[in-house]
């Protein structure tokens, strides 16, 4: 696969007698047609990772270069389209005239054919007309996919784009970045929103206090050696003297004649269902255990800082 | 080098910035007749100095309200050099009888064409010549000209319509106030881009500062007004004729026409009073006469499609005084044959080629 | 390049000429040229009044036009890098500083359009109370659009500041010492301070002189102006401009959003 970003080692570095350390040596690859989510918490070094990227800010040290164009040169940004975080939209133009300017601003045939076909993906070619103040938010982020789309951007940059959304908002933005997904684009999402980004992103990249903590595939990362398994039995009263006999394991009666419980060892996988039928049981249910993202996220910062703070000690 | 883009432009930018202002400066000196700001900046800091001067103004209020008046006469004197006027202010109700008659408070449109003709027309005979010939001087249709005339006619008027027993109250019980028109003000109004309202405000000041006999402000306010307004003409005729005929400071009342004829070429009673000035008929405007320069003032306002109607006569009669009578005949000859000139101009034409070629004195 | 420097500029020109400001300074400039109608009255003939409504209405219109420059400068683009709409356009492939040029032009052409009405509602005025048609009118509107050209391109470089109120100071505090640089020099050289005297020195280049700009008195004379003149002044201002844009452009192109 093609990268189309390639940044290695991006630092930034503020203040004039105080320096500090924004972002530091950060590096990011992404592939065509993936979808990376870049999770942290508040002043992680996200946006500003986001921005030096897209040129909007320097880079201290470090390279990146997207589309095999040094950033922050005009070539670099050719097939980019950038949704910022609370964008506040032009009151004087309409939707259409919104799109318009951009496709003009961007040198692309702005016919109205092709306006009315980008409006139409993201549903708003009913309200064209309407101005963009009077319009709601997720209306807005809409106009702002199409305009994206309109410059027929193959890496996107989208900031915190769930915030204010309702959950029907949240829901069509997905299904939206979906889409894209199929279309073959690129996209860099910066959110916190992590149980939606768990249904989209192919790599998250975690980032504490300026650094990468975690960049893998989601798949890899929410995987793990845990196995939950469900039994059911002939009456409660098996069920219970099975989980007597067994105090190692850790779980549950769902029903009075059924157990759940979690095996942390996938290697006696066939030596429990062995005991089960054995004791007269029948095996429901045997799923591998995948974390959230939600729950990656918090145990990857508790581990991150206590590391941190055993460094410091 | 493509690195350094931006610093090489702003460089390059700079230089180019450098070099477009030094020509337009010199353009616009050129072309405004101005001269350099330092310069103009002194002349508005010598001038307004003058306002500060109220203790002497005070002191000498004070000493009128204890009855010296006497006093009061000599400090604006020697500020001045203006008796007549100190005493005309000073001296209660012969004041309002004086402003009748005096010429002083013709001010600058009669100064200009009713004393410059009376040189010439001294004699009673010659009064209404005199006349006549100021006469086309009003008709002329330019705003110059007759805001020009109005203005004198206004000092005129204003002379008449004020209310002098108030003017001469205040006199009479010391209570001349502070100037309503400050020089911070002024100034202020300057940077603001108010330069003509501050000038006109400050001619207004100064008119009721004649009243007031507070003539050393007067003279002053004469010199920061085309300070602020370089084209306000009447000020530089005022300040001139105050200059020559109060405080017989011939030549400098000469040097102001001339710079101010530099400045504004175009205004032909600035060629008018210059020629009359230096043709100095009875020898009133000092012990020199220049004729070759008044010739050459009147032959320029003769130039101006309104030029004064009796601009042929006043370049024949210096002609005369140069001892070119035939000259002067001959130009008057063609004059009076010139048939769009009125029938009543012809004649006064007739009447100076006979006075010419009589070998008066001119 | 140009197409975009144009759609930028069309685009800043209509956010501004909605901007309600607008409209209540034009409110202003109508209730203070009817007010200052009455220095008028101060003349004695209606020459002198006729100019002086002139003179006065001239200065509130070069007062009023600075006024708006300096509120359209100071806020336009900095509202768009404060709403963020600005990092959608950033994020196309061009140069920061075409958006620079285009903001400046887009500015400039609200500001001289708010001129013209201004000059015309003066021209009006003057028609209704005198029955006269104004003749120095393109000449007025000349300087006075050179004027605004520098004004606006320097409110526009400030206005990249990071303080609403140091923008506004620096712009003040530049068009009063533009207005007023010869006699600062003058002044500090009279002081007999050598470093003062040296800074003014390099304040009188960089600062650009608006007296000169001021034709006012040689149109109220009704004194013509040469177009050599004309030309130079032109040249100047554009000079002038060349190195604002250049000094913007740059300033914006370091500046990290």
């Amino acid at each position: 696969m093609t990268e189309l970003l390639v940044a290695e080692e991006i630092s930034k570095i503020v203040g004039w007698l105080k320096k500090e350390t924004i972002v530091d040596h950060v590096s990011i690859n992404l592939h065509e047609g993936e979808i990376m989510g870049l999770l942290g918490p508040n002043g992680a070094g996200k946006t500003t990772t986001m921005k030096m990227l897209l040129g909007l800010t320097s880079i201290s040290s470090g390279t990146a270069r997207m589309f095999g164009a040094p950033v922050p040169t005009p070539a670099s940004r050719v097939g980019v389209g950038f949704l910022p975080e609370a964008i506040q939209h032009p009151d004087h133009l309409s939707v259409y005239e919104y799109v318009r300017f951009h496709a003009r601003l961007s040198g692309i045939n702005d016919s109205i054919a092709k306006i009315e076909e980008h409006l139409r993906q993201v549903d708003m070619w009913e309200y064209r007309d309407r101005l963009l103040k009077e319009c709601s938010k997720g209306m807005r982020q809409r106009a702002d996919v199409a305009r994206i789309l309109l410059r027929q951007a193959r890496l996107i940059f989208l900031d915190e784009p769930f915030s204010g959304l309702d959950p029907c908002g949240q829901v069509m933005l997905k299904e939206l970045l979906m889409s894209l997904k199929k279309q073959n684009i690129s996209i860099l999402v910066n959110s916190h929103a992590a149980g939606i980004l768990a249904d989209v992103c192919d790599r998250v990249c975690v980032m504490n206090k300026g650094k990468i903590v975690v960049n893998e595939p989601l798949e890899k990362l929410l995987k793990t050696s845990q196995t939950r398994v469900v039994a059911s039995f002939a009456d409660s009263a098996a069920a219970t003297a099975f989980a007597a006999a067994r105090p190692g394991l850790s779980g549950k009666q769902k029903e009075p004649a059924v157990f759940e419980f979690i095996l942390d060892d996938r290697n006696g996988l066939n030596e429990m269902a062995g005991a089960i039928i054995a004791a007269g049981g029948r095996l429901i249910e045997m799923t591998p255990v995948m974390l959230t993202l939600d729950q990656l996220f918090v145990k990857t910062l508790s581990i991150r800082n206590d590391e941190m703070a055993g460094g410091l000690s | 080098m493509t690195k350094h883009r931006y610093l090489l432009l702003f460089i390059f930018s700079l230089l180019l910035t450098a070099v477009s202002r030094h020509y337009y400066l010199q353009q616009h000196r050129l072309e405004m007749k101005t001269g350099n700001a330092r310069q103009n900046l002194d002349q508005i800091q010598k001038s307004s100095s003058a306002f500060f001067t109220n203790k002497d103004e005070n002191e000498s209020t004070d000493e009128t309200s204890d009855g010296q008046q006497t006093e009061t006469t000599a400090t604006c004197s020697e500020n001045c050099n203006l008796p007549e006027h100190a005493k005309g202010h000073i001296q209660g109700q012969e004041h309002q009888h004086g402003h009748e008659h005096e010429p002083e408070h013709d001010h600058a449109g009669q100064l200009v064409a009713g004393s410059a003709t009376n040189d010439i027309a001294s004699t009673a005979d010659e009064k209404q010549l005199a006349v006549q010939a100021g006469q086309p001087h009003e008709q002329t249709g330019t705003h110059g000209h007759e805001e020009f005339n109005s203005k004198a006619k206004l000092l005129t008027c204003e002379h008449a319509d004020h209310d002098h027993a108030d003017h001469h109250e205040h006199h009479a019980h010391g209570q001349a106030s502070d100037p309503a028109v400050s020089p911070g003000f002024v100034l202020l109004l300057r940077q603001l881009g108010f330069a003509e309202l501050a000038a006109n405000l400050l001619w207004i000041q100064m008119d009721s500062d004649s009243h007031r006999g507070l003539w050393h402000r007067v003279e002053f306010a004469l010199e920061l007004i085309p300070a602020l307004d370089p084209t306000f003409v009447d000020a530089y005729l005022l300040r001139s004729f105050l200059l020559d005929e109060y405080q017989k400071r011939h030549d400098e009342a000469l040097q102001i026409l001339e710079g101010a004829a530099k400045q504004l070429p175009n205004r032909i009673e600035l060629w008018q009073q210059i020629g009359i000035f230096c043709l100095n008929h009875t020898g009133r405007h000092g012990p020199k006469r220049l004729l070759p320069r008044a010739l050459e003032a009147f032959q320029v306002m003769a130039e101006f499609s309104d030029a004064p109607i009796q601009s042929p006569r006043l370049i024949a009669v210096t002609l005369a005084a140069m001892e070119r009578r035939t000259e002067a005949v001959k130009f008057l000859e063609a004059s009076s044959g010139d048939q769009t000139r009125p029938l009543e101009q012809r004649k006064i034409d007739q009447t100076m080629i006979e006075r010419i070629n009589s070998g008066e004195k001119f | 390049m140009f197409s975009r420097i144009r759609l930028i500029m069309w685009d800043t020109f209509l956010d501004v000429a909605r901007h309600k400001m607008l409209t209540v300074h034009l409110v202003f400039v109508c209730i203070a040229l009817g007010l200052f109608n009455l220095f008028g009255h101060f003349s004695t003939t209606p020459s002198l009044e006729y100019r002086m409504i002139q003179d006065v209405g001239l200065s509130i219109i070069s007062l009023f036009g600075f006024l708006i420059a300096l509120f359209i400068g100071s806020t336009t683009l900095r509202d768009e890098i404060q709403r963020k709409t600005i990092y959608a356009i950033f994020t196309l492939p061009m140069g920061r500083w075409e958006l620079y040029t285009g903001k400046f032009l887009g500015t400039l052409l609200a500001a001289v359009v708010n001129m013209l009405i201004m000059l015309g509602i003066l021209t009006l005025l003057l028609y209704i109370k005198f029955g006269l048609i104004w003749s120095g009118f393109q000449w007025v509107a000349l300087f006075m659009i050179l004027e605004f050209a520098i004004m606006t391109g320097m409110v526009l470089l400030f206005s990249l500041t990071d303080s609403l109120i140091v923008c506004f100071s620096l712009s003040i505090f530049c068009v009063l010492l533009g207005s007023m640089a010869e006699h600062v020099q003058h002044l500090a050289f009279e002081a007999d301070i050598p470093l003062l005297s040296y800074l003014t020195d390099v304040v009188y280049w960089v600062i650009p002189n608006f007296g000169y700009f001021n034709i006012k008195y040689k149109i109220l004379k009704d004194l013509t102006i040469s177009p050599s003149f004309a030309m130079w002044a032109v040249g100047y201002a554009c000079c002038y401009l060349f190195f604002l844009l250049v000094a913007g452009s740059w300033a914006l192109k370091k500046k990290d959003l």
